[in-house]
């Protein structure tokens, strides 16, 4: 209880500090920091696999995202300066008002699909209820979600255009002895993070997210890792929403309707899927955080 | 046998205790230090050792072997990744230097 | 009641980040902001998953309830869409920034 209201001022208190400071590169930092406070609430409401994912996407993956893009953007990308007024003040007022009204009837209506879930999870193949909801009961939104990925890495890599700027490059035998140590354990965690994901918390996000990062690493340490016009890896990339739309189709002509599986083979079908989904969400995330880097080049060095 | 559990795990707690007042210590330094090396030092020493503290005082309350082993892979990759990741630092500080 | 706290944690979110949204005047920061807005939606989904079993049930076991998966599952979805918003609008501002740097050339 003491901890909740201490993680909650904590977390108002650098959400100001991110909105409200002048200097970009601090906003950055408390922006990070926000996320690993917020991973620590969500461990608090009982939800393991989001703060998983909001450790490795929200505050790791988004922190190298945005600090890549820091130097390339200009000190103030706008003349145009907001002045406070009341008439804006009591418009937010009012907001706040409602939304706090919204809150706080929702609270008084208790609606949970739990039961529901429960009553289901025998057929899904899994005994993880997150799992058998991100890729059976629900299995079309996580289809899409991997589609949006997708289309966002396309309109990035369409946006592209190499720009490299002087850039300190990190090197030295400490740094690639260590990368060449950890790769293989950090894909050990990624593969140990996929598997348990059908029993218990984690799963092909939090497992692509790991690959993602390992990835990065390999490319800071100026390591031979993806390179990037090969074939395989342009089908690896596809490879998620392909695999899904696929296995899909293939529920369709079983009769269990579209993106369902036959009782017996969910768990099979479900551990594929999330294989090939966790590669492509890896790669997906790295080339991202790739393309934003001061002095990426489309082969790798 | 009882009193062998309790007093192990009030001895994990006092050592957890520990831990956090290292974590304290070397979040001061860090806010209180002018110098980015000296940031770096408050931060690693009392950092590593506090983390060393903690794990040693989870590991004596874990439930099994299992558990424990796996927070010793994790202290290993928590000392190994903060070691690098001060070197990197240290690094471009001394390039930094060199450029002025 | 832990469930109120975070709940009034979301609204705070919200608000914060659209006070952030309209006042900063740096794209990466109003970028930072649509986040924290995006923080505080999820906040409330999931203070609300964790909402503890009606209150006919034992306490004891209302305790150890697990908390409804569905919008644990839809905040991990929508974090990594949140994840691909930041990187293209990131890419979008980057264009823009090199656009002008080409148009105050000429």
């Amino acid at each position: 209880m003491v901890l909740d209201g201490i993680l909650v001022l904590l977390i108002l208190a650098m959400a100001w500090r991110c909105v409200r400071t002048t200097d970009l590169f601090e906003a950055i930092i408390v922006f990070v920091g926000l996320g690993m406070m917020i991973a620590l609430v969500w461990t608090r409401l009982q939800a393991p696999d989001v703060a998983l994912a909001e450790a490795a996407i929200g505050a790791g993956l988004a922190g190298a995202l945005l600090l890549a893009n820091l130097r390339q953007l200009p000190e103030d990308s706008s003349a145009v300066r907001w002045r406070s007024s009341w008439l804006w003040w009591s418009l937010w007022g009012i907001l706040g008002l409602a939304l706090g009204f919204a809150v706080v009837s929702i609270q008084t209506t208790p609606v949970s699909l739990m039961p529901l879930v429960q009553a289901h999870l025998p057929e899904s193949g899994v005994t993880h209820p997150v799992t058998a909801v991100l890729l059976n009961f629900r299995a079309l939104d996580t289809a899409l979600e991997l589609a949006v990925l997708l289309w966002a890495w396309m309109a990035q890599r369409h946006l592209f255009e190499g720009n490299f700027k002087a850039f300190h490059s990190l090197q030295g035998g400490v740094l690639k002895t260590t990368v060449k140590m950890l790769f293989p354990l950090v894909v050990l965690i990624a593969v140990y993070l996929l598997w348990r994901g059908s029993s218990s918390p984690g799963g092909a996000f939090q497992s692509g997210a790991v690959l993602a990062a390992a990835w990065l690493m390999l490319w800071l340490a100026q390591l031979p890792g993806l390179n990037w016009q090969r074939l395989s890896l342009k089908v690896g990339l596809l490879g998620g929403v392909m695999v899904f739309f696929w296995v899909g189709l293939l529920g369709l002509f079983q009769g269990a309707g579209f993106m369902g599986y036959p009782a017996d083979q969910a768990g099979g079908w479900i551990l594929l899927i999330e294989s090939v989904a966790a590669l492509s969400i890896g790669l997906l995330l790295a080339s991202m955080v790739l393309v934003s880097m001061p002095n990426f080049q489309e082969q790798s060095p | 046998m009882n009193w062998l559990e309790a007093g192990l795990s009030w001895f994990g707690i006092g050592l957890i205790s520990l831990g956090v007042v290292f974590f304290i210590a070397g979040s001061v330094g860090l806010l209180r230090f002018g110098e980015s090396v000296n940031r770096l030092h408050a931060l690693t020493k009392a950092d590593s050792m506090g983390l060393g503290l903690v794990v040693i005082g989870l590991v004596l309350q874990a439930p099994g072997i299992a558990v424990g082993l796996k927070l010793m892979i994790i202290w290993t990759l928590g000392l190994l990744s903060a070691s690098l990741v001060s070197h990197l630092i240290g690094q471009s500080l001394c390039s930094q230097r060199r450029d002025d | 009641m832990s469930v109120w706290i975070y709940s009034l944690c979301a609204l705070g979110l919200v608000l914060i980040g659209l006070y952030g949204l309209v006042r900063s005047h740096h794209g990466l920061q109003q970028l930072l902001s649509i986040n924290v807005m995006g923080s505080g939606v999820f906040m409330l989904l999931l203070a609300l998953a964790a909402r503890h079993a009606p209150a006919d049930a034992v306490p004891q076991a209302a305790r150890h309830a697990p908390a409804d998966a569905v919008p644990q599952a839809l905040v991990l979805t929508g974090i990594v869409v949140a994840i691909s918003a930041l990187a293209l609008g990131l890419a979008l501002l980057r264009r823009l920034a090199s656009y002008d740097k080409g148009a105050s050339h000429d």
